[in-house]
């Protein structure tokens, strides 16, 4: 491998660190060791981790403004807003949270403001005697804001390749040599949730540490409402709703590099020139095949940028929307490779 | 950073250089019919001159809307591109608004990403209104509508909380401006009047720069006047204007506040002494509002009376404008529109009849003359245009007369009005928290 290569490897590895950490995250809560407490993620952008999110509820404590309504499902229920709290509005619901948390997932965002903040936030679960696991780009600007923490927290490295991870003595020792990029805690937990139908996923080890994850979800998980009227729809009819006007937005699950193929139901034209657009760069669909059930659509997504929400934004052209009803996303599919 | 070499990405437009701040603006663009489109078109260049500028049109319009300006220094986006960016330190949001349907998508976003609104129309009542049941969203208004401090009489909501009822009042007194100023950071208003009525709706939210809103009273420009069109002629021939005719004129869309009814029985009670007498509906009817064409049919069966134009483009309404000898611009209940056509109207040298309400007495020149609304209303709208009759203008008084008008309008230009949006712009630039 040559230096660019081997750096490019190097950021890919630290933009998917997200991946690894769920699935960790999600061993953890599937092997008990949570208890009765909270996984909390503190973070300044508008993420998911489906995995975790799998085994029971997760607290999101958000820096950051953020702009979009999303929900979890409730067994035999209407859709639910996902719990998020922004820190600088519901101070105190954030510090409720932090006082249940039995593990604190810090996002180490690349500004220092946030990471300021974050890192207030990160020392009272730290009080609370939650565990920490701190994780993001080495070259991130937030980190220094962190310095007092991993000295209070007796924080220690955890080997993640390109990524920088600091977790809690415990932590550290769960993670074990191997680091946050186990395979074969990977594949033994995709089994163990597949067969508990507790998520569908599957994980194909490509070599030493690297995987394949192909991920099939329910988009109403990851349906981001931008307007009230959105959102009530979606929490009424638990459908991944397009507005009225054609217009989407999708939670990514994980930062990373992905291929997405999404079921768009209810179209009434050719979609072909929808809009799609991720952090900035407009995307063209790398195949639409048309079916009796919708509209496959297949992506080919970049990483999300630091920094940036994992919002994909849809809108479709004006004749593909009906009159009377709403197009929606009826099915979704992502496949990741790790670095 | 990965590179963008996957298959089927295209990276967004790099940033100008320079150092000068982005900004987007929503707003109703051509082609589509609709005046705001008409009145952001005539900053655009000068906008383009001092920011990175793109235009977010409403879902399904940007790309037609992108090849009505082929070759410009600026870009139109769809919304999905445009909230792909957000949040986009070092840009700014302007919202041209006003009370219609196309500016109901601004609603999404106008909350979330807050910027500088040009309220065009002090009551945005109808736009909420629609906007709501474009979205299937109706019972959610009442909410709204509490939320803007008013109260509506249980008789009218149902139990959804959708309105059973609209009454006319409600167009008129509920504004529906306070969220949008609330949100904002930065407005503009046309007149003093929809100032007033502004800071009323708005009632206990602090404005100004001091704030974090300043707002500007800026008025809404008067363009020059066209320039003699080679084809003038066949067009009035097409709508059957004869040189010896007496033009009366209703510009622009007939919608069901501009007393139709009142000019059509004004018209009917003048045109048996003067059978000179021609009246012309220069606009798109809007029948739902008021069917002028169905009640034409029913005061002059036989087909000779008055005339409905439908949709014209400016440089057909500016033909007829700079004809016409009489224009009336009327409007009851006025919800605060400001369009430009009172000015337009007085720019092409004729008598113009404008109403003593809302923003229009703000508007002064010798060729207006205001009627008062109330019973009397059918006598003045008859005596203006008998007035008209007894002391017909010569042509070179005519001429004399847009020349004035034209003087008088070029402070009103839009390059003059122009640092004054700025001005605005940068006000609420260094007010933004």
């Amino acid at each position: 491998m040559n230096a660019p290569d081997a750096a490019f490897a190097t950021t890919k590895a630290a933009l998917i660190v997200d991946v690894w950490v769920d699935l960790f995250a999600a061993g953890l809560a599937r092997s008990g060791a949570l208890g009765n407490g909270l996984p909390v993620v503190l973070t300044d952008t508008l993420r998911v981790l489906p995995l975790l999110e799998s085994q029971g509820p997760i607290g999101w404590i958000h820096t950051s403004p953020r702009h979009y309504q999303d929900h979890v499902l409730i067994a035999h229920g209407q859709p639910a807003p996902r719990l998020r709290v922004d820190a600088a509005q519901q101070p105190a619901d954030a510090s409720q949270m932090l006082r249940r948390a039995s593990l604190c997932l810090v996002a180490v965002p690349a500004e220092r403001d946030s990471a300021v903040a974050m890192a207030a936030l990160a020392a009272k679960a730290l009080q609370a005697r939650a565990s920490l696991l701190l994780f993001g780009m080495p070259q991130a600007g937030g980190w220094g804001a962190f310095d007092g923490l991993v000295r209070q927290g007796a924080l220690q490295p955890v080997e993640a390749g390109g990524a920088r991870v600091l977790a809690s003595a415990g932590l550290a020792g769960a993670l074990g040599d191997a680091g946050l990029h186990d395979a074969d805690r990977a594949v033994a937990l995709a089994s163990q949730l597949t067969r508990a139908r507790q998520a569908d996923i599957h994980v194909e080890r490509m070599d030493h540490a690297q995987l394949k994850l192909r991920l099939r979800i329910d988009p109403v998980l990851l349906a981001a409402a931008g307007s009230p009227t959105l959102a009530h729809h979606i929490a009424h009819e638990g459908r991944a709703l397009f507005n009225s006007r054609g217009l989407g937005a999708m939670l990514l699950p994980w930062g990373a590099p992905c291929q997405a193929r999404l079921l768009l139901r209810n179209v009434r034209a050719r979609i072909d020139g929808s809009q799609i657009a991720l952090g900035g760069q407009s995307l063209s669909p790398l195949a639409v095949d048309y079916t009796e059930h919708g509209a496959f659509l297949k992506l080919a997504l970049p990483a999300v940028a630091p920094g940036r929400d994992a919002l994909l934004h849809l809108s479709l052209p004006r004749d593909a929307v009906p009159n009377d009803g709403f197009c929606d996303i009826g099915a979704a599919e992502f496949t990741v490779e790790t670095a | 950073m990965l590179s963008n070499a996957d298959p089927g990405v295209r990276p967004a437009p790099a940033m100008a250089a320079g150092g000068r701040r982005r900004l987007y603006v929503f707003s109703p663009l051509p082609p589509q019919r609709n005046g705001l489109a008409d009145y952001i078109v005539e900053y655009l260049p000068m906008l383009a001159e001092d920011f990175d500028l793109s235009l977010v049109a409403e879902v399904g319009r940007s790309g037609a809307a992108a090849a009505q300006f082929p070759g410009s220094p600026f870009e139109v986006l769809d919304e999905a591109a445009f909230l792909a960016r957000q949040p986009e330190r070092g840009a700014q949001v302007l919202y041209n608004v006003g009370n219609n349907g196309d500016c109901a998508y601004m609603l999404d976003h106008l909350h979330r990403f807050p910027g500088v609104v040009v309220v065009h129309d002090v009551s945005l009542f109808y736009m909420h209104q629609v906007a709501l049941q474009m979205e299937r969203s109706n019972g959610m208004f009442n909410h709204w509508v509490r939320d803007t401090g008013y109260e509506v009489p249980a008789d009218f909501v149902a139990r959804d909380g959708s309105l059973g009822r609209t009454p006319g009042l409600l167009y008129q007194e509920c504004l529906m401006v306070r969220r949008i100023a609330e949100s904002a950071r930065g407005l503009m208003l046309h007149s003093r009047y929809a100032e007033s009525r502004f800071r009323g709706g708005a009632f206990d939210i602090p404005l100004g720069a001091e704030n974090g809103r300043p707002l500007a009273r800026i008025p809404h420009f008067v363009l020059p006047p066209a320039p003699p069109a080679w084809d003038a002629y066949q067009v009035l021939q097409r709508f059957g204007i004869d040189t010896n005719d007496i033009l009366l004129l209703v510009p622009g869309f007939l919608t069901g506040n501009k007393m139709l009814y009142e000019v059509l029985v004004a018209f009917s009670r003048a045109c048996t002494g003067h059978p000179r007498l021609k009246l012309l509906f220069a606009g798109e009817e809007r029948a739902d509002e008021y069917a002028v064409s169905e009640r034409i049919r029913q005061l002059w069966p036989d087909g000779d009376g008055p005339k409905v134009t439908g949709y014209l483009d400016a440089r057909e309404l500016d033909i007829l404008l700079g004809r016409a000898d009489l224009s009336f611009v009327l409007r009851y209940p006025t919800y605060g529109e400001t369009s430009g056509i009172l000015p337009r109207a007085v720019m092409g040298g004729g008598r113009v009849v404008t109403v003593d309400i809302g923003s229009y007495p703000e508007f002064e020149s010798p060729l207006i003359d205001h009627v008062s609304i109330g019973a009397g209303l059918v006598d003045q709208l008859h005596a203006s245009i008998e007035s008209l009759c007894a002391s017909m203008p010569k042509a070179s008084d005519r001429a004399a007369r847009r020349q004035v008008e034209a003087q008088r309008a070029e402070s009103l230009s839009p390059r003059a009005l122009y640092p004054r949006v700025r001005a605005l712009l940068d006000a609420a630039w260094e007010a933004a928290p």
